[in-house]
């Protein structure tokens, strides 16, 4: 007995305290098989409840963490679009979920945490059903609100770095429903082309925010849809546009519910018609009653001058930036810096513009000229000396329409002059070119007296040489109005010269 | 910012590991294991894992296939 009792303490000196636990805890197990088992139900019981919770909260974060992330980002581009983050709410009992589907809810099926792509996609889809553009929603046309949300879904998993979501989304949901809807495919690629732009969150979808705020909750009618889907177009011309053309249809949207405006900003036009002409454009879409202008260049230099402009008409009061909204840009292949800067036109200052004579003007012929109301025609610019003569420069925004002769149709014109007294009026066609905006500009001068023309775009200075004097006092003018009212409907310093005359002989 | 978070937007779900127990509570698992459920909005015959969402139409609970269109449907007639 003491040798078994000296045994059991030296093995006990080998293997410490520890060790004899562990020895003590197996001896007992062996002993209680039964009792081991219940300690293990008991186990995984607390683990399961554990378990379940983590996984409630495993699938909800991880959906919301991605689209709330995501909507903040969308928002700081576009306002507030998304009011509202996203909570996932369980029903885990049938009198939760009874509750849900009495208050007029859905309730989507969520699966186990790995399978994340299916969870993240249907939540999102059931979040943008009702939590996108709240109360602009019933006034855009229905398959371009089906595009709109697909698009920021979209959005939403790729920026989340949510490939497979993207992956899954796209055959799951996208590429079926653009199959069977030729339309939807349609939108979704307008929309795409707006996204390359930078307009889709900074122009589009900001603007279709505002004009909900605006209307509702006026009756939704079909006239208010077509028009969002109109804009829709609008913006597609302008961000697929070949650079340097001019964009079919103008740069202005004005109709009943939405009127805003985009403004390109370019080094190039500003040599051809300094910055005086961007002013002008101004002007002109606060007396048309554009709400928002977006200010768009690309590249470091125009974006400086962009901002230039904006800090400048801000000053005059006729406009407030709301925000200037970097990105990239990928025209042709290659990668822009760009800047969108969102202005709101200040309506408010429009009183004042009624004293204006230039804006007394514009508004004159938006009466009369019905082409001018219904925006197939443009005043690019107007030059006037109240009471003495006026210069405006019109262009068309359809084809087929000739600005002039609407403009100088006998009954319009009749109309107009009648309320202007002794006031001139002279149209010219607006035209890019800068020589021959100068030569129109110098109505009622022949363009064939014109013999030559030197033009320093640096300093705006044209100089214009005419075959003899009466050539001379007809681009003059009695008292030099005639070229004054030119110089400021171009925004070139013109001077008149007499061409020397041809050596006899 | 914090106006955003404070009053969210609720997405109501049901977790896959308590769906058999709701629609049992809810009278509904015997007739959907039976296959007599179908999609309220393209009559396909709804089981556990082809049940996309639950939603109440004419005081009576409805079932929604996991196709999109009927999805979208449910959605646009129930969420907007």
């Amino acid at each position: 007995m003491q040798d078994i009792f000296g045994h059991v303490v030296s093995f006990l000196s080998g293997v410490g305290v520890s060790g004899a636990l562990a020895l003590g805890i197996l001896l007992w197990v062996l002993n209680n098989l039964d009792k081991l088992e219940a300690l293990t139900a008991w186990f995984y019981r607390t683990f399961s409840w554990v378990y379940r919770r983590w996984e409630y909260g495993n699938v909800a974060t991880n959906v919301q963490a991605a689209v709330n992330a995501v909507g903040e980002a969308i928002n700081k581009e576009s306002g507030d679009v998304l009011p509202h983050a996203m909570k996932i709410e369980w029903a885990k009992t049938a009198q939760a979920a009874e509750a849900f589907l009495r208050n007029g809810e859905i309730i989507v099926t969520m699966d186990y945490s790995p399978n994340r792509d299916r969870n993240l996609v249907v939540s999102t889809l059931a979040y943008l059903g009702k939590g996108l553009l709240p109360r602009a929603r019933p006034y855009i046309e229905k398959t371009l609100m089906r595009a709109t949300d697909f698009t920021v879904a979209k959005s939403i998993f790729t920026s989340a770095k949510r490939s497979s979501a993207v992956s899954f989304f796209f055959e799951n949901y996208l590429e079926p429903e653009m199959g069977k809807e030729p339309q939807l495919r349609d939108d979704c690629t307008l929309l795409d082309s707006l996204q390359e732009a930078g307009f889709f969150s900074r122009i589009f979808l900001r603007q279709l925010h505002h004009t909900g705020e605006k209307v509702f909750p006026a009756t939704p009618d079909e006239a208010t849809r077509q028009e969002s889907r109109d804009f829709a177009k609008f913006l597609e011309r302008i961000a697929t546009k070949e650079k340097g053309e001019d964009v079919p249809g103008g740069l202005t949207f004005a109709r009943s519910r939405i009127r805003a405006s985009v403004m390109l900003v370019a080094r190039q036009e500003t040599k051809l018609w300094g910055t005086g002409a961007y002013a002008r454009r101004v002007q002109i879409d606060l007396d048309r009653g554009i709400e928002y202008m977006y200010i768009c260049a690309r590249r470091a230099d125009n974006i400086s001058l962009a901002k230039q402009i904006a800090d400048e008409q801000e000053k005059t009061g006729r406009l407030r930036v709301l925000g200037q909204y970097p990105f990239s840009q990928i025209v042709e292949g290659k990668e822009y810096n760009a800047v969108c800067i969102v202005c709101a036109m200040n309506l408010l200052t429009r009183p004042k513009a009624a004293l204006d004579p230039s804006s007394v003007l514009y508004r004159l012929l938006e009466e009369h000229i019905e082409e001018l109301r219904d925006g197939r025609i443009e005043v690019v610019a107007i030059a006037r000396q109240q009471g003495v003569k006026s210069k405006i420069a019109v262009r068309p925004l359809a084809s087929g329409v000739n600005a002039l002769r609407c403009c100088t149709e006998q009954a319009r014109l009749e109309a107009i002059e009648s309320v202007l007294g002794d006031e001139q009026l002279e149209f010219i066609q607006w035209s890019n070119n800068p020589e021959s905006l100068i030569v129109a500009s110098l109505t009622p001068l022949d363009p064939d007296r014109v013999l030559e023309m030197s033009l320093d775009p640096e300093k705006h200075q044209a100089i214009v040489k005419v075959d003899g004097w009466k050539a001379k006092r007809q681009a003059l003018g009695r008292g030099d109005q005639n070229v004054r009212c030119a110089m400021e409907l171009t925004g070139w310093q013109i001077t008149v010269e007499e061409a020397p005359p041809e050596p006899q002989g | 910012m914090l106006e955003r978070w404070l009053q969210r937007d609720k997405v109501h779900a049901i977790h896959k590991c308590d769906l058999e127990s709701v629609l049992k509570d809810l009278g509904l698992l015997d007739e959907l294991l039976a296959g007599s459920l179908s999609c309220t909005i393209c009559g396909t015959s709804i089981a556990m894992d082809n049940l996309q969402c639950l939603f109440m139409k004419e005081n009576q609970i409805r079932l929604c296939c996991t196709k999109i269109e009927c999805y979208e449907r449910v959605l646009s007639e129930k969420g907007a």
